[in-house]
């Protein structure tokens, strides 16, 4: 029996197991979707708690690992809900829609090439989320486009405009 | 063959990028960057930031975080129906039992506080006030980056209460009385207390109760605002040992006690985030 | 005699047996589920709404009818209605975002649980209980609204009694008439257009403004433990005052006649005055913030 059905059945080793060998992707996807270390920190927490609870869901269609990773997007997504859902929202639902220029991606110190992390973890929300998923994490338009709730097209200009603007920062 | 202009291929680059061009169009895409300073740079950078992206590794985090998840899943979280139940119906029951359990502790609560009132005058008139005379504690701020579960309020239990005699007459409050009489213990102003503590101490183990139940930020908030609360009960303290006969003082202080009660209760009425 | 409805909306299940060649690809299923729909419902009948996360928006309308349109966009959405109950209920496993949009008849009793939602109540004349966690909320024109909320701003307009009991975010209540009572730890609460009898407003960290009306057997006790208080009254104003702040400064408008051997110096502050016949009773607390009475028509003094 593999870790995952003994994990269902509340082997917490087992589930050990599971959170040790995929803690890494989901660890760096966390990151990188939401900017910061420290929240993401928190984030694969919660993504490690929602996944034994819902584990009893887990019908094994698809790699543990697949699911997991899934189950992280939304948890990731729904954080920044959370989070920012009274205050003044920040322009990323602006920037889901409209185009316009943004501020621009932190520049590089003089004499500094900025590095492709840092420049993704400066990319406006929504665009860099679009581009972790599809660059990064290898997910398909319309598989982002439906966890965002947005369009595809939408998606694919979102992708086009981070990768403009890591363009930008990464060559100045 | 038009010749291609820059505009026209940056309108393109996206469909370019994503192969969505039909043949035809590709090579004259392709072809106008192989011969243009501006446009073949950029569709090199852009290729080669996505082959980057590509490729990045594995961040892993600062510390180990297998311990705050664990101490998460381990906390039990009280079923109402089995798992394999729609998720509103557990939902609608929890919150129902919880709201109950909250009214009557709520309800207990506010016979403490009027016990309490009700015991501070005696025969003559004196008001006769049992300070809690313990010293001023700072509570710790919670670090909820540790790996282990911190408990959630961190006030040190159990909060003392000084019994508020409710005496609203427009008499002038002198505000530093010059008797130094000193504290008078009160047994059923004590007893009250007893209630009091016990209550908040039931809301607080209902809340550890339902952490894994809770987002991070959620948790953050209510750890936040107890930090908030119970600064302002160790200020209302420190300042009623300073001054024990202070009615203002009393009443405040069981205002803040109040406020921390009414907060825990809030949280056994969240539902749970799964 | 009741009639009990059950609508399950199954998402996307039509959409499936289109595409039987991507059966495999389930994930890709259109999984928005929608309800559009008007039901009856008497006078004076509950509504409940429940959703994790997402908008709910109700608004009161003169007829017998409940207008129901309402998405979910992971999972399913439930309707159960009976002739004086409609409730509506977000069904699902994955991360539900819904929006509800609801015309009830005036005078419908509101249920509202959610997650993180915005909530948005106008011109129902009724009852209104809001229960979530994060999220904005703004009722307008009710009757009593109880609010229980951890981290959102409130916003109220023109209702009767009013019950809040919020962590962090701020209260904002205008042209309240009933019973007032506010509990928050770190938000402010503002007070406007009031003509309450009855009010208690506390806060921890936030501020507390009162202006309104002051009835002359009312009750007004107003406290915030580090922030200011500040109370704008009418000049004609008749109450007992109590004024008292622990390490903060003490400020008024209105000629302080302490009687008998009162004295205003030292700290803790704490005196109590009247203020024409004495009527209302007004207290104002603060330990270490400010304690200000203003009198209405003075300079219109900004609060920091």
């Amino acid at each position: 029996m593999d870790d995952a059905a003994l994990a269902a059945r509340g082997d917490r080793r087992a589930y050990e197991r599971l959170y040790r060998a995929n803690v890494g992707r989901i660890f760096s996807l966390c990151t990188r979707m939401c900017g910061s270390r420290e929240r993401a920190e928190e984030l694969t927490q919660d993504v490690f708690v929602r996944a034994w609870e819902k584990l009893p869901q887990f019908r094994g269609d698809s790699r543990f690992s697949t699911w997991l990773h899934r189950l992280a997007v939304n948890v990731v997504l729904n954080a920044r809900k959370s989070d920012g859902r009274h205050r003044a929202r920040e322009t990323e639902d602006e920037d889901e829609q409209g185009m316009d220029a943004f501020a621009a991606p932190r520049q590089a110190p003089p004499g500094e090439r900025l590095d492709l992390e840092a420049a993704i973890a400066s990319l406006p929300p929504g665009a860099r989320r679009v581009f972790v998923l599809h660059d990064v994490e290898g997910y398909k338009h319309e598989e982002i486009a439906e966890q965002l709730g947005v369009t595809a097209g939408g998606s694919k200009a979102q992708l086009h405009r981070a990768r403009m603007l890591l363009r930008e920062a990464l060559t100045r | 063959m038009i010749a291609l202009t820059c505009d026209r291929f940056e309108d393109r680059l996206s469909a370019l990028m994503e192969g969505e061009t039909a043949a035809a169009e590709r090579e004259q895409l392709e072809a106008h960057a192989s011969a243009c300073s501006r446009c073949g740079p950029l569709l090199v950078e852009l290729r080669a930031i996505v082959r980057e992206a590509g490729d990045l590794p594995e961040l892993l985090p600062s510390r180990d975080l297998w311990e705050g998840v664990a101490a998460r899943i381990e906390t039990p979280v009280v079923q109402i129906e089995p798992r394999q139940a729609p998720l509103v119906v557990r939902r609608g029951l929890s919150w129902r039992t919880a709201a109950a359990a909250a009214a009557v502790l709520v309800a207990l609560t506010a016979l403490a506080t009027w016990r309490i009132a009700a015991t501070g005058v005696d025969s003559q008139g004196t008001e006769r006030i049992a300070a809690a005379v313990e010293p001023p504690v700072t509570a710790p701020p919670s670090n909820p980056s540790a790996g282990t579960t911190p408990p959630v309020d961190t006030a040190p239990a159990p909060d003392r209460m000084a019994p508020a005699p409710r005496s609203l007459t427009a008499r002038p409050r002198a505000t530093t009385p010059a008797v130094s009489a000193p504290a008078v213990r009160n047994a059923a102003a004590d007893a009250a207390t007893a209630v009091y503590d016990r209550e908040i101490a039931s809301l607080r183990s209902m809340l550890d109760t339902r952490r894994a139940e809770l987002d991070s930020a959620t948790v953050r908030v209510l750890e936040e605002n107890l930090t908030i609360i119970d600064r302002a009960i160790a200020q209302s303290r420190q300042a009623l040992a300073q001054d024990p006969n202070s009615t203002f003082l009393i009443d405040h202080l069981n205002s803040a006690l109040g406020r921390k009660v009414q907060l825990l209760r809030t949280v056994t009425l969240i539902p749970a985030s799964s | 005699m009741t009639r009990t409805w059950l609508i399950a909306l199954l998402a996307g299940a039509h959409l499936a047996a289109a595409h039987q060649a991507d059966a495999q690809r389930r994930d890709r299923e259109d999984r928005i589920a929608r309800i559009d729909t008007t039901l009856t419902l008497a006078r004076g009948g509950l509504v409940e709404l429940e959703g994790p996360d997402g908008d709910m928006i109700v608004t009161g309308w003169d007829r017998d009818e409940v207008r129901v349109r309402a998405t979910n966009n992971d999972g399913d959405l439930r309707l159960d209605a009976t002739s004086s109950r409609i409730q509506l209920k977000s069904v699902g496993m994955g991360w539900s975002d819904v929006r509800y949009e609801v015309t009830v008849p005036t005078g419908t009793r509101l249920l509202l649980n959610g997650r993180s939602t915005e909530i948005t109540v106008r011109g129902t004349r009724g009852e209104v209980e809001a229960h979530t966690q994060n999220g904005d909320i703004a009722i307008e024109d009710a009757t009593s609204v109880t609010v229980n909320a951890l981290n959102g701003d409130v916003e109220l307009r023109t209702m009767d009694r009013v019950r809040v009991n919020l962590v962090a975010g701020d209260v904002r209540i205008t042209g309240g008439r009933g019973a007032i009572e506010v509990v928050t730890v770190s938000g402010d609460v503002e007070m406007h257009g009031m003509t309450s009898r009855s009010v208690s407003a506390g806060t921890s960290s936030g501020e507390v403004f009162y202006e309104g009306a002051i009835d002359p057997s009312g009750r007004y006790e107003l406290t915030s433990h580090s922030g200011n208080v500040v109370v704008r009254l009418p000049a004609d104003v008749s109450a007992a005052v109590r004024l008292q702040t622990y390490s903060g400064e003490i400020e008024s408008d209105f000629p302080i006649h302490l009687e008998g051997g009162a004295t205003m110096g030292g700290h803790p502050r704490s005196f109590d005055f009247r203020i024409g016949n004495g009527g209302a009773r007004i207290t104002m607390t603060s330990f270490s913030g400010a304690v200000r009475l203003q009198r209405a028509g003075t300079s219109n003094r900004q609060e920091d």
